[in-house]
């Protein structure tokens, strides 16, 4: 799931799934120099981390986000930064009261 | 910061020497106290592991946890593998890949740059994830905005 995420052109299609429109493979290549075929591989990868997943809408096939998978991977790593945080202040208090 | 999304880093500067954060690093008995851990080991040995219990309180309180100690290069680096967070379950956690952990001090202006640096999230297994935690609305639009700082620094 993390390695899924740990590309930029990856974290640029996350984001604009984000605003939480399905959106055509043509929708995400627009504007950027990404290729259709390569924004299909990267969609693919998305979803092989659960993170991403393909609906039809008559003949196009419309991509969208699983936000719980996403929040979970953030929230995850957004807990373990907080515990370093605390541990780093233990650390730092430890060290620098003894020293007075 | 959160350098990326498989990796993590923070620092902080504490006014003493290196050999001193050193000590306090990696000397049982100060690791004990500042890591609020119990452990049976007399000393950190690179190559062995370690088993600690938590007297952190809270909900981490008595969670039990492995530690392996990888490397030790005197007042530079100290680094060990490990699960992250806390095994609240007492899930079987043998076949999941470990996160290391790496310390690293560095001289600055009157005391010592610790930094800590986590990484090898992207190996965990897709399956686990924090069961103490809910999803909500409000959960995903700092995770939304958490992304978007990230886009910006890799700009």
């Amino acid at each position: 799931m993390f390695a899924a995420l740990g590309d930029p052109t990856r974290l640029r299609l996350v984001m604009r799934l984000s605003r939480g429109e399905a959106l055509s493979i043509t929708d995400l290549a627009r504007g950027t120099k990404v290729s259709r075929q390569a924004v299909t591989k990267h969609l693919h990868v998305l979803a092989g981390a659960g993170l991403a997943a393909a609906s039809r809408r008559g003949r196009e096939q419309r991509w969208s986000l699983d936000r719980r998978r996403l929040g979970e991977a953030r929230v995850f790593l957004d807990h373990v930064s907080q515990q370093w945080d605390d541990a780093l202040a233990r650390l730092k208090a430890a060290v620098e009261e003894g020293e007075r | 910061m959160v350098s990326s999304l498989h990796s993590i880093s923070r620092s902080t500067f504490i006014r003493a020497p290196r050999s001193r954060v050193w000590r306090a690093l990696t000397e049982m008995g100060e690791f004990r106290r500042w890591f609020s851990v119990e452990t049976a080991e007399a000393a950190f040995v690179p190559g062995a592991r370690l088993r600690g219990v938590s007297t952190h309180e809270g909900p981490c309180y008595h969670a039990e946890f492995f530690l392996d100690v990888v490397e030790m290069v005197p007042e530079r680096t100290f680094s060990w593998r490990w699960h992250p967070g806390v095994n609240l379950l007492n899930e079987d956690l043998s076949e999941e890949p470990m996160t290391l952990v790496t310390f690293q001090l560095e001289d600055a202006e009157g005391g010592t740059l610790v930094t800590v640096t986590e990484s090898g999230f992207d190996r965990l297994f897709a399956g686990r994830r924090p069961r103490v935690f809910e999803e909500n609305e409000e959960g995903w639009k700092i995770q939304i905005a958490a992304l978007e700082r990230h886009l910006g620094e890799a700009a």
